[in-house]
């Protein structure tokens, strides 16, 4: 057929845009469905993770820090609310507890990336492609692990990004969709009219995948019905983020095929006056507790197939800026949820806040690569014997964050 | 009823007055904006080229260029300024928040006054943003209106930018798109709406506040990879301490207070700064401005917009030595990526601006603009809306994957369902066809496509839409929309 398709379809699949076709390496039986949410924009996590035993904690944040669980001059619920006598959750984190205390939630610490450009463009770029430097693949990682692995899973919702662009992390050769409402992703017009749009487009798109792919999920999308879908659970905020982890439990409940769903939290990019309590951040941590923790309590029937990682390109300065807000750091925080998670802890070594123990102009150090949490993951949770071709450059160290 | 020409004609004998401001339609002429004479296949090359300097090759200027060749249509584009653009003026004219200073943009969205509206400013942007690279003659001025709003990328949402931005549109953009990079990233830096975007108010003596003096040199100079370190940041930061915005009188102007200014030496790439107030930025604003790792960066973004996604290295080279030998002449150096790199241009994926653009251009569709802007959302790309001051990236592999809005367009639009957006395809169609469905469809994809498609695709699409039971009057429509939808329309 390609011969006889010159003009519509040579520009996308034949000569312009070759896609790297090759048989995937393993074969392997599905594993969990892995839920990568990134907060976009270096999230501040000394403030959703409050080290409340360093004094030096509160010597660097004066006004921003978070009182500590017993500081009995402030109210209750303006302190941290303590995990494990050290760390502690923001008060707006705090949904995650039931998480947390169910041994479900693990929280690796000062983790992060080797780069230290603090440019969140350069730093998001090579995570998502899970790089060490512009000289590695140009594919990201997600995308690799879908490429070499055979799940025996033809299925166009496989991967999903969520949003009108799908995530760097995705990109390689299996094509992935980009999904923002599944309520609106269909054509208009009455089933006749529908099915000569159909036709044609198949038409157009005979030889290209990502085409294909479209139309197919918009089959299985109508068949689910998605404006008379009900929830069991109806506290997902009202979000951006809380639509995209509920259509997510969606799809995985509509058992449609999907591994990995990729969804973005932005905003985290907090210079000026990000609150302490109140305010811009605060209110982002409200996002996403309390949409992990409607995903976890819709999910808990999957949780034992589930597992939902988040991760931030970077960490903010240690010390607030003069704008009672922070600038870009280095050290971060991983969470992991999900039913086959060593939960309850927190992972990784604290390297301190102390200065000597600060690196760079004032910053928390990493002391575990994110690549060790996502290794772990790949291999032990989503069956991947092979990480090395994932992340080719990285000799991972297993934390046992997930069993 | 009168035609594009004649009403051009008309609207130069009578000057812009207050009565003919009256009269300008909101939506244009919707029907009889026909081109005069049918179209003509284009070679690939100069379909190609003309859709990097326009949004989408309109008739007319494919008959233009067929006329005069592509290095003298790409001169009479750079000089933009003495095309004759009153049409557009005109129905822009109502749009009073375009031409008001800072403080009065607030006072129209200031709850204290009578019929307030925060929405006004920000609509009357996007509208006006939208109509002028739809409508306007001036094409080549607004790719570059639009490259440059991605470089200095200003997210509208954050408050209260909603009331400087459009000033930044105007008195910084537009102002000089086409003129001296200098004096662009010189006019950026004392722009208000950039200032609050990256929290340069906020940045004042003893604890600096970063955000700015970064992506000064990050996104807006130097590159990532251009030299700096995490110290010139820092130290950057310090002379940017005080550079401000009015917050009473002249509420939203420039200010500089010395007051929350850094005293002391800074040193900056090496260069050491002696304490001067606002001239300490100043002088690595000029520094930075003309530096070579700005001229080599700028020069990449610009020939990854107009030549390839990965564009080839000598002619980036070539034009970073005409940038730094004319001192940043944005049209100098534009002259080298369209006149040495045109030749060397690869299939670009669309973006969705383009992508809804070159679809309303090509098939000569009317519209007031509104009823797009939920589409280019859908799609991913409203204008002024990202978070991030990176701007909306230009490579071909991050916008795949989001297909089904672009075929919801396309089938919205030619279904004519988009409000106050009309095309009449079949008239377009009579110009150029003798009427029957196969001629119709040779002419819609020789606009489309430059050429028009082989006779066996073209037959198999046909006889693929009659099989599904199309009746013969909606089998056009239906191709349309499809050809729209196709994958070869979202190249270009």
């Amino acid at each position: 057929m390609l011969q006889t398709l010159p003009m519509l379809q040579q520009i996308p699949t034949k000569t312009w845009m070759p896609r790297l076709s090759f048989a995937p390496k393993n074969t392997a039986p599905r594993g969990d469905t892995l839920v990568v949410v990134f907060l976009r924009g270096a999230a501040d996590v000394l403030n959703m993770v409050v080290p409340h035993g360093e004094d030096a904690y509160y010597a660097l944040r004066p006004t921003l820090g978070i009182p500590r669980p017993d500081d009995g001059r402030k109210k209750k619920e303006e302190r941290v609310v303590d995990l494990d006598g050290f760390f502690g959750l923001h008060p707006n984190m705090s949904p995650l507890l039931d998480a947390w205390q169910s041994q479900q939630l693990a929280i690796i610490h000062a983790c992060g990336a080797p780069d230290e450009s603090r440019s969140h463009f350069k730093a998001m770029e090579l995570m998502e492609r899970g790089v060490d430097d512009e000289r590695g693949p140009a594919s990201g990682w997600i995308g690799r692990h879908l490429a070499t692995l055979n799940t025996g899973n033809s299925s166009p919702l496989r991967a999903v990004g969520m949003g009108t662009r799908p995530q760097r992390s995705l990109s390689g050769s299996v094509p992935v969709s980009a999904l923002r409402s599944i309520a609106d992703f269909h054509l208009g017009g009455d089933i006749r009219a529908l099915q000569q749009m159909r036709a044609a487009l198949s038409y157009v798109y005979q030889n290209d995948e990502l085409g294909q792919d479209t139309l197919s999920i918009m089959d299985t999308l109508q068949k689910l019905d998605p404006l008379n879908y009900q929830s069991p659970i109806t506290n997902y905020p009202d979000t951006e983020f809380g639509l995209a982890l509920k259509q997510t439990a969606m799809l995985i409940k509509a058992e449609v095929g999907l591994e990995v769903s990729a969804i973005d939290l932005g905003g985290w990019d907090t210079h000026f006056t990000q609150g302490s309590l109140n305010g811009a951040m605060p209110n982002l941590m409200k996002d996403l507790a309390e949409g992990l923790a409607a995903f976890h309590a819709d999910m808990a029937d999957h949780m034992s197939k589930l597992t939902t990682v988040t991760m931030s390109e970077f960490g903010r300065r240690a010390y607030e800026n003069g704008s009672l807000g922070t600038d870009h750091g280095h050290g971060s925080m991983m969470m992991v949820l999900g039913g086959n998670v060593d939960g309850g802890k927190v992972h990784g070594q604290w390297p301190g806040l102390e200065e000597g123990q600060l690196i760079g102009p004032g910053d928390l150090a990493v002391t575990t690569d994110y690549r060790d949490v996502l290794s772990e993951v790949l291999s032990k949770r989503l069956n991947n014997p092979t990480t090395s071709d994932v992340f080719p450059e990285y000799q991972p160290q297993p934390l046992g964050v997930v069993g | 009823m009168i035609s594009r020409r004649d009403f051009l004609k008309l609207a130069t004998l009578l000057s812009a007055s207050a009565a003919l401001n009256a009269c300008a339609p909101a939506l244009r002429r919707l029907t009889d904006d026909l081109p005069a004479l049918p179209w003509s296949p284009l070679s690939a090359a100069d379909f190609t080229a003309l859709n990097r300097i326009t949004f989408g090759a309109r008739v007319e200027e494919r008959d233009r260029l067929a006329e005069i060749g592509l290095a003298n249509y790409i001169e009479e584009q750079l000089d933009y300024e003495v095309i004759n653009d009153i049409a557009l003026d005109l129905q822009l004219s109502t749009f009073d928040t375009l031409k008001m200073a800072a403080n009065e943009i607030e006072a129209v969205t200031n709850q204290l006054f009578d019929g307030y509206d925060r929405e006004r400013p920000i609509n009357e942007l996007r509208q006006a943003t939208f109509l002028r690279q739809l409508y306007s003659e001036r094409q080549l001025y607004e790719v570059m209106v639009d490259f440059w709003s991605d470089h200095f990328n200003i997210f509208i949402e954050k408050e209260p930018i909603f009331y400087l931005k459009t000033v930044d549109d105007r008195d910084v953009i537009r102002k000089h798109a086409l003129g001296n990079f200098r004096d662009l990233v010189w006019a950026s830096a004392h722009s208000p709406a950039m200032l609050t975007y990256l929290d340069n108010q906020a940045n004042v003596k003893g604890t600096p506040n970063e955000n700015y003096a970064r992506e000064l040199m990050e996104l807006h100079t130097l590159g990532v990879d251009g030299g700096y370190t995490q110290n010139d940041v820092m130290q950057l930061a310090r002379c940017l301490t005080g550079w401000s915005v009015k917050e009473h009188f002249w509420l939203g102007d420039f200010v500089f207070k010395q007051d929350q200014h850094e005293p002391g030496e800074k040193n900056v790439l090496g260069l050491a700064i002696q304490e001067a107030g606002q001239s300490e930025a100043e002088q690595v604003i000029e520094h930075l401005a003309l530096h070579p790792s700005t001229a080599k960066f700028i020069c990449t973004k610009l020939a990854r917009r107009f030549i390839a996604d990965e564009p080839p290295q000598e002619i980036i080279e070539k034009a970073a030595q005409t940038f730094l030998t004319t001192k940043g002449d944005i049209k100098s150096v534009l002259r080298v990526i369209l006149f040495d790199g045109l030749a060397f241009a690869q299939p670009k994926y669309k973006r969705p601006l383009n992508f809804v653009l070159s679809s309303l251009r090509m098939l000569n569709a009317e519209t007031d603009g509104v009823a797009l802007q939920e589409h280019l959302s859908q799609m991913g790309q409203l204008a002024f809306n990202l978070p991030t001051p990176d701007g909306y990236p230009d490579t071909s592999d991050a916008w795949q994957g989001n297909l089904m809005p672009r075929w919801q367009f396309a089938f919205e639009l030619i279904r004519n369902e988009l409000p106050k957006t009309k095309h009449n395809l079949n008239a377009l169609l009579d110009v150029a066809s003798t009427g029957s469905l196969h001629t119709d469809v040779d002419s819609l994809t020789s606009l489309l496509f430059g050429t028009p498609l082989d006779r066996l695709t073209r037959d198999g699409m046909i006889d693929t839409v009659h099989t599904a039971g199309a009746m013969p009057e909606e089998t056009l429509q239906i191709i349309a929309a499809s050809l729209i939808a196709s994958p070869a329309f979202q190249w270009r």
